[in-house]
Parts: C-alpha cells; sequence; structure tokens
C-alpha cells in the first residue's frame, strides 16, 4: 500500500478514536509533517462530531453545572461570577481544580491531547478579532426597551422552546415595516431581524446554511409542544428542510411586526411559508393572502391564500409559483375577509 | 440550581445548537483570560451535546457526568489549545468527549462487556430527561439521521460501532467477522458518503474571521 489513501484511512480512524496503537503512533508521526491530512483531520473530526447529534439529546443533570463549577474555583455559594468581577480563581492545576476527577487515563498525553494534530500547537494561539473584553456584538440600535415581553430575544424565549402559550402574546406596537428583503451574504440584513436575537440576525447575514439554523431559530421560539400537532409539523418541517438543503435555495423573512413573523422558502420553482405568531384565522369567513413584490413599479401579485392554525407556527406548502414570484425581491401577508384572493391586497399585516 | 444569567450568558440562553463560531471564540478567548462566565457560556451551549454523546457512549450517567466535567475543566485550564483555524470550537469540544468517554470505555472494559454490541446501534431514548423537543437539536439529528439512513448497511454499522460502541478497527473487525481491511475501507468510504450527503457542515460559520458586519 503506497500514497496517501492509506492515510486517508488512518485519519479517519483517528477521527473516530478507532486505530490500534501502532496505527496511531504512525499516523501521528505522519501528521507532524503533513499539511494536507492535517487539514484532513480537522475536516473528518468536524464530520464525526456531527455524528455525535445521532445521540438522544439529553439534558444534563443541575449537579453538573455545579461540580464544573465547583472544579473551577467558583464554588456554591459564591455570588455568580460576573464578567470582570473579582479575582481571577486560580489556574486550573491545582489539586482542587480536578475536583474529585481520577487521574488521567493510562497513557495520556498532556503535551499531545489525541484530539488534536501534534504540529505547532505551542505555537498557535487563539487569533480572534473579537478577543478581548468584547461582550457578544448587539444591534446597534439596541433592543426596544420592551424587550422582556416574551418575544424573540428575551430571556422567556426559553419556555417558548417548551410551548409558549398561544394565548400569550406581546403587546402592539409599530413594527420596523418596510419590505422584507432577501439573506444574501454581505447583504446589510441585521437591521430587519431588529427584534431576533443578534446571533439569529448576524446568521442571516451568513449566507445559505444560515437560513437553516434561521428557520431553526423561528422554530425554537414557537414549535408547538403538542404531541398530536408534532406528526405533521415534523413532516412539514423536514420537507422546508430538504427545500433549503437544494442548491440556489433561498429564505425572505418578513420583518416582525406585532409578534408574528414569516418567511418564505424557495427553491427553483417550489415554495413554502412559514408563519410564527399569526393568530389562526376563520377558515369559513376570512383567509391570509400571501403577495409577491415584483418590482417599485408592478402591483402586488396575490400568489396563495392560506389558513392558520397554529398560532405558534404555520407552515403552508405553497407549491410551484411562477418564476417572476419565485424571484420577487420582497413578500407581504395580507389578512382578507372572504376567502378568495382579491386583486390587491385590502389590510396587509407583514411585509408591504 | 439556577444557571447563571449574567448578561453576557444571556446573549446566548440554550442556543447549542445555533451558536456561531464567532461567538465561540470570543467565548474561548475570555475563557483564556479566566473569566468564569465565559466558561459557563460555553458549557451552555455545549454542555447537553457533550453529556449526551458520553452517556451513549458509556450508558452510564454518573461516568458520562465525570466525563463532561474533565472536558470542561480540560477547557478551562487549556483553552489556548484550541486553535480556531483548525475547526470549530463544537468540533473540538465533541472530539475531545469523545475521545475521554471512549478511554473510559476501555478502562472499564467490564462495563462495555455487559452490553451487546447491537445495542450500541440501538436507537432507544433513555430515562434521561429528552431535550428533543428542542427543536433545533432534533431537526439536527433528522438531518444526520436522514444521511446515515443513505449510508449502505455495513458502512453505518461500523461508523457506528467505532463512534458509539468505542471499538478499535481490530475489534470491529472480529465483531463483524471482516478482515480488518475492508474494515478500514468501509470507514472511510462511510465518512466520505456521509460528507457527500451533508455537505456543509450545520453550525459552520461561513465567514472568515474578521469579516463581520
Amino acid at each position: 500500500v503506497s500514497g496517501h489513501d492509506e492515510f486517508d484511512e488512518l485519519v479517519v480512524g483517528y477521527a473516530l478514536d478507532a486505530l490500534e496503537p501502532d496505527d496511531e503512533q504512525r499516523l501521528r508521526t505522519h501528521l507532524r509533517g503533513c499539511a494536507a491530512c492535517t487539514r484532513a483531520l480537522a475536516e473528518v473530526r468536524g464530520l464525526a462530531a456531527e455524528l455525535a447529534y445521532d445521540a438522544p439529546q439529553l439534558r444534563p443533570p443541575d449537579a453538573l453545572r455545579q461540580s464544573i463549577r465547583e472544579g473551577i474555583g467558583a464554588a456554591a455559594g459564591d455570588p455568580p461570577p460576573l464578567l470582570g468581577a473579582g479575582t481571577p480563581p486560580p489556574r486550573g492545576d491545582g489539586p482542587d481544580a480536578r475536583g474529585s476527577l481520577p487521574p488521567p487515563p493510562q497513557g495520556w498525553d498532556e503535551a499531545a491531547p489525541p484530539w488534536l494534530p501534534p504540529t505547532g500547537r505551542d505555537e498557535k494561539q487563539v487569533r480572534d478579532p473579537e478577543q478581548g473584553p468584547a461582550r457578544p456584538a448587539r444591534e446597534p440600535e439596541g433592543a426596544p426597551a420592551d424587550a422582556d415581553d416574551g418575544g424573540p430575544g428575551s430571556p422567556r424565549r426559553r419556555s417558548g422552546l417548551r410551548g409558549r402559550p398561544s394565548s400569550v402574546r406581546p403587546p402592539s406596537r409599530p413594527g420596523p415595516g418596510g419590505p422584507g428583503r432577501v439573506a444574501t451574504p454581505g447583504g446589510h440584513s441585521a437591521h430587519r431581524a431588529r427584534r431576533m436575537r443578534p446571533t439569529a440576525a448576524r446568521l442571516l447575514a451568513a449566507g445559505a446554511s444560515a437560513i437553516v439554523l434561521v428557520v431553526g431559530v423561528v422554530w425554537g421560539v414557537t414549535a408547538s409542544n403538542r404531541a398530536s400537532d408534532r406528526g405533521s409539523a415534523l413532516a412539514e418541517r423536514n420537507a422546508v428542510l430538504q427545500l433549503l438543503t437544494r442548491p440556489g435555495s433561498r429564505a425572505v423573512t418578513m420583518p416582525e411586526r406585532n409578534g408574528a413573523s414569516a418567511t418564505v422558502v424557495v427553491a427553483g420553482d417550489t415554495m413554502y411559508l412559514v408563519t410564527a405568531g399569526l393568530d389562526a384565522n376563520n377558515a369559513a369567513k376570512d383567509t391570509y393572502v400571501l403577495w409577491a413584490d415584483t418590482g417599485s413599479s408592478k402591483p402586488l401579485v396575490g400568489v396563495d391564500a392560506f389558513d392558520v392554525r397554529d398560532t405558534n407556527m404555520s407552515v403552508v406548502p405553497v407549491g410551484k409559483v411562477s418564476t417572476t414570484v419565485a424571484s420577487a425581491r420582497s413578500y407581504a401577508i395580507s389578512h382578507e375577509q372572504g376567502r378568495s384572493v382579491p386583486a390587491r391586497p385590502r389590510s396587509v399585516i407583514l411585509g408591504g | 440550581m439556577q444557571d447563571v444569567r449574567t448578561p453576557t450568558v444571556e446573549q446566548a440562553p440554550s442556543s447549542r445548537g445555533r451558536s456561531t463560531a464567532a461567538e465561540d471564540r470570543a467565548l474561548v478567548a475570555r475563557v483564556v483570560a479566566r473569566d468564569p462566565a465565559a466558561l459557563e457560556a460555553l458549557y451552555d451551549r455545549y454542555g447537553g451535546p457533550t453529556y449526551s454523546l458520553a452517556r451513549r457512549i458509556l450508558g452510564d450517567t454518573t461516568l458520562a457526568q465525570d466525563v463532561v466535567q474533565e472536558v470542561f475543566l480540560a477547557v478551562w485550564r487549556d483553552a489556548e489549545r484550541f486553535d480556531a483555524e483548525r475547526g470549530g470550537f463544537s468540533s473540538y469540544v465533541l472530539s475531545m468527549t469523545h475521545h475521554k468517554a471512549v478511554d473510559a470505555v476501555r478502562r472499564e472494559e467490564n462495563l462495555r462487556r455487559r452490553r451487546a454490541p447491537a445495542e450500541m446501534l440501538d436507537v432507544r431514548e433513555s430515562d434521561d430527561r429528552s431535550v428533543d423537543d428542542e427543536v433545533w437539536l432534533s431537526l439536527r439529528r433528522d438531518r444526520l439521521r436522514s444521511a446515515l439512513g443513505q449510508l449502505p448497511e455495513a458502512q453505518r454499522e461500523t461508523l457506528l460501532l467505532a463512534y458509539f460502541g468505542g471499538y478499535t478497527q481490530r475489534e470491529i473487525a472480529g465483531l463483524t467477522s471482516t478482515p480488518l481491511g475492508t474494515v478500514k475501507t468501509r470507514m472511510l468510504a462511510g465518512m466520505r458518503k456521509l460528507k457527500d450527503v451533508l455537505g456543509e457542515p450545520l453550525g459552520a460559520d461561513p465567514l472568515p474571521p474578521g469579516s463581520g458586519p
């Protein structure tokens, strides 16, 4: 056996911690002189880390957080550690730092942790433009003063993960208005999401893979916890996810208004609409309508009438749409009396 | 026990799956500067996935907690060892967890012997409280499962026996009555296929450092 195929196999085995000791030693020696394999290892490790999510995701016991706190010297009973407050705890190489942990395993090589390639470790420092006392950046305009009303961006959204009662709605406020903008890399999409968590806003600016994340955020805020809803919600979610993973897919989010928001997901000529926080309509008397803004001088194009049954989240499979609609610069939602799509929207509630 | 809710930690409530690499790097830099709140914020993000991984490998809550504690104390001690140029913190911390958990399962050989290999491939929910309804995590899990589903059975089995079973290539050859060379080839082919199917890793930060808004 010659060439790099053999090392490719070793790299994969190493990333999975599955090599025999002799193979492991051979690869480590090789890694010191092979930048290509070192890069490959980093990539395979990232991939292997995805496998971790095959495990059922569990909530760690509270005691674990406490023992880690104690391990770093922030013992129970102390005030919670505040940024920059007090003296730093001792470096963790004292006898207390390991808490009650057993000694390092046999063969543990402190000088070369096996999850790191052995080259260049000591010279490398974490270089990060955000390094320093910087807190994670907020949007320049800051959160609105009423950010604690339970909407996205407030701490209470944590409980939303477990199903926010749909009767709890943020108080009305004037929305930012303006059409939703397309989340393109480098686009100034952050301002659009002024009440979204800063993380989400930044992700929106980060391009295609971020779109998946943003939809995840929407769901994270609003997903229903009712078991009966979960089956169909899962199917809808998976369909959207499939769509998002297609090349060239895009998502256009309408700015949040009065606690409601919506995202159009489109790949090729197939469109889905994901709404969050829209009140359920009366399917006998009225309807929501999705509109496409196809140009400044043109009237809005009616795309589809749809019902919202679940205020928390609703996925509307719009289906095939025309190229004009698929490539519209923004979208809007109106609430209409009657059950048909009128020539023009009468009551625009999102976007537009 | 309550979460520490400093304003800084609050920025990333329970956002394990959604963490961006840039935020992770900033948190690691603060850990290097001995900021305990930053370590706690990293724990908020990765405590769940690391614990879940260790629990799956070890099949034991106490040992899993030991591993995760060891991992986060190692991050605290040696945060400067994290090199963002070699991949995200997520990959780093899960690799470390995997390594320590596999070490532990090999130390506790009798523990593993009591578990049939088939159990490593099992998908039972455990008795711990599940956070699967935190939709992001289940989304991520669905995606991975769907990708694994597209692998040939033999490749999937090989990867899962190694990753969750903690078996070496030679042990897998014995368990599956397959030549060692074939096991190595399957492992490589399986990871290549997984890469193709998964495409861009979720949570990757496509922005080069310093190009933020």
